[in-house]
C-alpha cells in the first residue's frame, strides 16, 4: 500500500470501519511509514480532543414541558380520535381492517336489496291518479268518472302482496278545424269591387259575411301551442 | 444502552408508563441536548430542539421502528431536521458569541487546580468550537455524530438520508478543515520536542 491509498483509508482505519484485510494491509504500511504514522497520531489528537467530555445538560424547565406532554398525551389517548384512525396514528390490525371492509360491503348491498324491494312494494299499493281527457273524437273509450275512483278504491284496498295493474290512459287532445266555405258569386265580386274605393279597403269582410266559420265543436279553448292535429274539411262544392 | 432494555423501555413508554419514559428520556436528553447545541451554538435553540424532538416521539412513538436503528439514531434523525430547518432559517450561521463560550464549560469543575491546564484546556475548547463553526452545517454535522455522538457510518448515512460514501467523504474533509483550525494544538509529542529544542 502507498501513502497515497494509505489517506484515503486512514479515517475509515481510526473509525473501525475497515475489513480484516484492508485492516492489515494499513497497520503492515503504518509500521514501515513514518509521515503515514504522523498522520495517524494526528487526527488520533483531535479525535481525543473532539471526545473530552463536555457535559452539557439542559434546563430543568424543559424536562418539566416533556414530561408533562408525555402525560396530556398519555390522557387523551384513553379516547381514540376519528382523525387519529384517519392520519394513520392508530395502527389497525389488516384482518380486522379487511373484516370491516367486508362486512361495510355486505351490509351495503343488502340495504340497497332491501331498498329496492321497498320501492317497489309502495309502488304496487298507491294509486296511480292519472286524469282522464279525452276528446269524443279519439277512438279510445272515455272511462267515466266513477269507475275511476272504484279502481283507485280497490288499489288501495289491495294487499301489499297482491300486483294490480292499473290502467292509464293518456291525455289526448284533438282539436278540430272545420272550414266551410261557400263558392264566390260573380255579383259579390262585382258589389265588392262596386264598393271599394280607390285608397281604401275592408279586413276580414269575408269573416263579416259568413264566408268562414272555425273551431265547430270544441268544447274548451285549446292554445294553438297544443293543437297537435288538424283535420280540414272541405266542401264538395268547393272543388268544383 | 442495551437494545433489548431500550426496547422494552420504549414499548412500556408507548403503552403510557411514565417510569419508562422518564429512563429513556435522562438517557437520551444530553445526547440530543449537545448535539443541537454543537450544531446550532445557542442554547435556548438546542432547548428548543431537544424539547421538540421529545414531543414528536410522544406524539408520533409508532414511526420509531427498532429494526431500523436504535432509538438514539431515531431522535438524532428527528433533532437533525428540525437542526437542519433552523439553520436555514438563520442563513447556515452559528452562532459562537464569547457570553456563551464562558457559559460553555465549567474548568475549574472538571480539570483540576492547575491553572495552566485549566486555561489551555478552556481556549482549545474554544478553538474547537470556533473550527466548528467554520465548517459547513453537513461537514459538522458528519463529525459531530461521529467523533461526539460515536455513531458508525451507517447510523449516520441513516439519519442524514445519505449513502455511507457521501459521509466518509463529509468527514474525511471535516477532519482536515478542523485539523487545520487547531493545528497548533495537534502537534505530537515529537513535534514539540524538536520545537523545543
Amino acid at each position: 500500500m502507498k501513502c497515497v491509498e494509505l489517506e484515503k483509508q486512514i479515517d475509515s482505519f481510526i473509525d473501525d470501519e475497515l475489513s480484516p484485510s484492508l485492516r492489515n494491509k494499513v497497520e503492515f504500511h503504518l509500521k514501515e511509514c513514518r509521515l503515514c504514522g504522523e498522520t495517524l497520531k494526528r487526527l488520533q489528537a483531535l479525535r481525543g480532543i473532539l471526545r473530552k467530555d463536555i457535559s452539557v445538560s439542559a434546563s430543568s424547565q424543559l424536562d418539566g414541558h416533556v414530561m408533562e406532554a408525555f402525560s396530556r398525551q398519555h390522557a387523551e389517548k384513553g379516547q381514540t380520535k376519528w382523525w387519529a384512525v384517519l392520519a394513520g396514528q392508530v395502527v389497525i390490525p389488516k384482518p380486522a381492517a379487511a373484516l370491516a371492509l367486508l362486512m361495510f360491503a355486505v351490509f351495503t348491498g343488502l340495504a340497497f336489496q332491501l331498498g329496492k324491494m321497498a320501492a317497489t312494494d309502495i309502488r304496487s299499493v298507491l294509486p296511480i291518479t292519472e286524469t282522464v281527457n279525452q276528446s269524443p273524437a279519439t277512438s279510445e273509450p272515455n272511462l267515466p268518472s266513477e269507475s275511476v275512483k272504484e279502481s283507485e278504491d280497490k288499489t288501495v284496498n289491495a294487499s301489499v302482496i297482491k300486483f294490480i295493474e292499473v290502467p292509464v290512459i293518456k291525455e289526448k287532445i284533438v282539436t278540430r278545424v272545420v272550414y266551410v266555405n261557400k263558392p264566390l258569386k260573380e255579383t259579390d265580386s262585382k258589389v265588392r269591387s262596386a264598393k271599394s274605393k280607390p285608397g281604401s279597403f275592408a279586413l276580414n269582410s269575408s269573416v263579416n259575411e259568413n264566408r268562414f266559420s272555425t273551431q265547430v265543436n270544441l268544447k274548451e279553448f285549446q292554445p294553438v301551442a297544443e293543437m297537435k292535429t288538424q283535420i280540414i274539411k272541405k266542401d264538395e262544392n268547393y272543388e268544383k | 444502552m442495551n437494545r433489548n432494555i431500550e426496547t422494552k423501555l420504549v414499548e412500556k413508554a408507548v403503552e403510557g408508563d411514565a417510569v419508562a419514559f422518564g429512563k429513556i428520556y435522562f438517557l437520551l436528553r444530553d445526547p440530543i441536548y449537545g448535539f443541537a447545541l454543537q450544531m446550532l451554538g445557542e442554547n435556548s435553540a438546542a432547548e428548543d430542539i431537544t424539547q421538540e424532538t421529545f414531543i414528536f416521539f410522544i406524539e408520533n412513538s409508532q414511526k420509531y421502528q427498532k429494526e431500523r436503528g436504535s432509538l438514539f439514531s431515531f431522535l438524532c434523525g428527528v433533532a437533525r431536521n428540525r437542526i437542519m430547518h433552523h439553520l436555514r432559517k438563520s442563513g447556515n450561521r452559528l452562532e459562537v458569541s464569547q457570553e456563551e463560550n464562558e457559559d460553555y464549560i465549567e474548568p475549574k469543575d472538571k480539570l483540576g487546580d492547575n491553572p495552566l491546564e485549566v486555561l489551555l484546556e478552556h481556549e482549545l475548547e474554544i478553538k474547537v468550537r470556533e473550527g466548528l463553526a467554520k465548517l459547513s452545517p453537513l461537514q459538522r454535522e458528519a463529525i459531530i455524530l461521529r467523533e461526539m455522538q460515536e455513531l458508525s457510518y451507517e447510523e449516520i448515512a441513516k439519519i442524514t438520508g445519505d449513502d455511507i460514501n457521501a459521509v466518509k467523504v463529509r468527514l474525511y474533509r471535516a477532519r482536515r478543515n478542523l485539523a487545520r483550525q487547531i493545528a497548533p494544538y495537534l502537534k505530537t509529542e515529537k513535534e514539540n520536542y524538536y520545537e523545543m529544542r
